[in-house]
């Protein structure tokens, strides 16, 4: 009995190791976010120069791919074509939806076919069609025989005819200052490859005629919660990375990358539902251990996209599973990039902590919470043992939580009620109670599902968008 | 079992309180950063309002008006109001822009923040500082200036390059050509800060600059010099074009900037580069200023196997002087090359439509 309890005693202090070697490092990663995001701010505050000379800033391609969005796609091409940016192309991908989404966007922007000369770097699924707006010549809608997400943003690629493209999720909401914000690092440094920005959630927010009009917080406590975890991934997360040029994630919904690095790699890899991440990962790993050549690739903390983030646990489940598959293929994608030597930061820390803590963390945590509940029910672990181990688990998450939205207070502060800053508090507390366990249970089943190795497509996501207006006044 | 409890439930409640300790903790912390902010900018308000109504006295005066004097401040308020100084300064021309400086001058704003200028931590104050130098003309901070154009911080550097250029455009020019070569700048920042002031002044400058220097920083800065006007000096571009050995770059930055049949024959000559984006301004330059001969180079450009060679000849072709209709028919349905047939219908449909090249 004494030998079961010390063993049972020992894998309780690992578990409680790992959450404060989590926290540790989640901790080590604010302090590198605050210190770059507080020189961003005075940067940004102290940007008193003349504005960006207009003619020079580099052409941009704005990619939007589309599978049965005919509910969104107009008002989101229309805040795509409002972008304050001289330069500027749309190519709207239709990957062969099955609804009227083509039908929706001929009828809103009388496109006429044409006969677009397109290269084809990437190999792809057929181009049907190309269409330009009959009075919008910069706007091309491009319909495919369906291939997934990332096919259609490989179209979308080897139709822009711009050194720069972005990529933008159909459903999100950009500010039209978005594109000049986020090229920024291109001017300032040319070795930059590719440019995160930050994705916040608009449910509850007004959006009229594709434009962010009013931010405010959503009713539901699920979408409240979902803030604190996009402000944790954002904040801290991508923040921390970025300075030591080590960011693996920049985000499907709003990205910025030059095409020729994305074309020289393959561009983005078909069939794959982790396709952003796989992509940074590839383009760490051509440069660092291939090319050799420096490079950077950054992220811009100014909240420039918005998104909608699910309400309801079906959607979410569907999500986080997706997301969890995505992040599991892209590392195991790549195995050479962890502990390589010319891999610097990425084969050093971010990599090996993607691994260890997203990747694997699910199953170290549920394992913890199931393993000490059974324990100490069979009289094998004490209850100080068991508390030490969930002050460990939920109250460094929930100081972790809390630090990100102090930060954002401190920095952009989008919400402007004192209720909504106490109300938010409320929210980083009881996401660590149920519904961080409940994600990690959704992350382990996502690993499984990846271990089978079974195809999953993208799963249904019910879109509300009831923040969406349709030129409707306050 | 009791004891065992009493355990449990005081280390539940010490948990609770250290979690409880802790938020509160940081919840106060941003009730109290928020209420600083609010005061801070309760006062900036304040302020504001006590000096832009003598900021915009002073720029609506008659030149015999004295105007309402300005309030006393404290030492700390200075860059505040330098920054209301610098709004209302950069929204005046002329006789306003004097008095505005004069007002500067009468509060000893200048003598306040000129020392500021590299002794300030605050890169917001240091830039402001340095805004206010350069608005002022004020001809001490040039020493200062000439530091701060070697920051580290881009910003900062940039901004004293601007003040350097507004207080004198040679001392300016001389930190520009004289730029050093392991800094960044952005050629869309330079080109702003060059636009604002006279191209009669500083385009001699720039050529004398492009031709003093080596291939490098000759491209930079014909691109700038591009970006400020429409390169007229054809002689300059042509006597760099026959120096002896030319980097890339330099090749490029002379055909994308040359509009002169000069050039033709160093067009022709680089149509054959291995360099796509040569190639491309090769054929900008032909299909803008060549001969009538030289339609065969674009038409066989047309079949490049780089796509951006094919669309800037496509577009060379369309609008060449001698090409007709009928000659474009004829390309479109009998040219050899499938690519080029593409591209040459991608870009007829793109001129109909009005597009103009990225």
């Amino acid at each position: 009995m004494n030998d079961t309890n010390t063993w049972v005693m020992n894998v309780e202090i690992g578990f409680v190791i790992y959450f404060i070697l989590l926290s540790l490092f989640y901790t080590i990663l604010n302090g590198i976010s605050v210190v770059s995001l507080m020189a961003y701010m005075s940067r940004v505050r102290s940007l008193a120069l003349p504005k960006s000379f207009q003619p020079l800033l580099p052409p941009v391609s704005v990619i939007v791919p589309a599978y049965n969005e005919s509910a969104t796609i107009v008002s989101s091409v229309k805040s795509m074509l409002q972008l304050d940016y001289p330069n500027l192309e749309v190519i709207v991908v239709n990957d062969g939806s099955s609804d009227d989404t083509l039908a929706m966007l001929h009828q809103a922007f009388k496109l006429d076919p044409f006969a677009e000369a397109y290269r084809n770097h990437i190999p792809t699924k057929p181009i049907k069609q190309i269409y330009r707006a009959h009075n919008l010549p910069h706007l091309k809608v491009v319909d495919k025989v369906n291939g997934g997400k990332a096919d259609a943003l490989n179209v979308g690629i080897n139709v822009s005819q711009s050194p720069l493209f972005c990529g933008v999720d159909a459903d999100s909401v950009l500010q039209r200052d978005s594109l000049k914000r986020i090229i920024m690092p291109f001017l300032d440094n040319p070795e930059t490859v590719a440019v995160g920005g930050s994705i916040r959630i608009a449910n509850g927010c007004q959006v009229e005629d594709g434009l962010l009009r009013k931010t405010a917080l959503p009713k539901s406590w699920l979408a409240r919660i979902q803030i604190i975890e996009y402000l944790r991934a954002f904040l801290f997360g991508r923040n921390g990375w970025s300075p030591l040029n080590a960011l693996l994630i920049i985000s499907g919904a709003f990205g910025v990358f030059r095409r020729d690095a994305v074309v020289a790699a393959g561009g983005y890899l078909a069939n794959s539902v982790g396709e952003d991440m796989e992509l940074i990962v590839r383009l760490h790993k051509r440069f660092r251990l291939e090319q050799q050549e420096p490079y950077r690739i950054s992220f811009v903390p100014d909240p420039v996209c918005w998104t909608e983030a699910p309400e309801d646990f079906r959607t979410l489940k569907n999500q986080r599973l997706r997301w969890q598959r995505g992040l599991l293929e892209a590392l195991s994608a790549h195995p050479r990039l962890c502990f390589h030597p010319r891999g610097g930061t990425v084969s050093w820390f971010a990599y090996p902590f993607m691994l260890v803590f997203e990747g694997i963390g699910p199953l170290l945590e549920v394992t913890g919470y199931v393993f000490t509940l059974i324990m100490y029910a069979n009289g094998n672990l004490s209850g100080e043992a068991a508390l030490i181990f969930l002050a460990a688990a939920v109250g460094l998450g929930m100081f972790v939580s809390v630090l990100a939205l102090v930060m954002e207070e401190m920095t952009f502060r989008m919400y402007k009620r004192k209720r909504a800053v106490a109300i938010l508090f409320l929210a980083a507390i009881l996401e660590n109670l149920g519904y961080r366990q409940l994600n990690s249970c959704w992350r382990l089943l996502g690993t499984w599902q990846w271990l089978r190795r079974k195809q999953h497509g993208w799963g249904t996501m019910q879109r509300k968008g009831s923040w969406q207006q349709p030129g409707t006044k306050d | 079992m009791l004891e065992n409890t009493d355990r449990i439930l005081s280390i539940v409640v010490s948990a609770t309180i250290v979690l409880t300790a802790l938020v509160a903790l940081l919840l106060t912390f941003t009730y109290v950063f928020r209420f600083r902010e609010s005061r801070q900018q309760r006062l900036e308000k304040e302020l504001r309002e006590r000096w832009l109504p003598v900021l915009f006295d002073r720029v609506s005066l008659k030149d015999n008006e004295l105007g309402r004097s300005p309030p006393p401040f404290k030492k700390s308020e200075r860059y505040m109001i330098a920054l209301c100084w610098i709004q209302v300064f950069e929204q005046v021309r002329g006789r306003s822009e004097k008095r505005l400086r004069k007002l500067a001058k009468d509060i000893g704003l200048v003598e306040l923040l000129r020392r500021k200028i590299n002794s300030s931590k605050n890169l917001q104050h240091r830039t402001i500082a340095i805004q206010t130098c350069g608005y002022m003309r004020d001809k001490l901070a040039t020493s200062d200036l000439h530091s701060a154009c070697n920051d580290s911080h881009t910003v900062v550097s940039l901004c004293a390059l601007r003040a350097l250029m507004l207080i004198d455009s040679k001392q300016g020019m001389h930190a520009l050509t004289h730029w050093p070569r392991d800094r960044y700048w952005p050629k869309e920042r330079l080109a702003v800060i060059l636009q604002e002031l006279p191209t009669a002044e500083i385009l001699p400058m720039l050529y004398q600059a492009v031709l003093e220097n080596d291939d490098e920083f000759a491209a930079k800065l014909l691109i700038l010099v591009d970006s400020i006007a429409p390169v007229t000096d054809e002689e300059i571009i042509f006597q760099l074009s026959q120096r002896d050995t030319l980097t890339t770059n330099l090749i490029q930055a002379i055909l994308q900037v040359a509009n002169s049949p000069l050039l033709l024959p160093f067009a022709r000559h680089h149509l054959a580069s291995s360099n796509r984006e040569i190639r491309s301004a090769a054929v900008r330059l032909i299909g803008a200023v060549g001969d009538p001969e030289d339609l065969a180079l674009l038409e066989a450009a047309l079949g490049d196997a780089d796509w951006f060679v094919r669309y800037q000849a496509g577009r060379a072709v369309i609008q060449f002087p001698s090409v007709d209709l009928a000659h474009l028919q004829h390309l479109l349905t009998e040219h050899p090359d499938r690519f080029a047939r593409d591209i040459l219908r991608h870009a007829l449909g793109e001129q109909q439509q009005g597009v103009q090249p990225a």
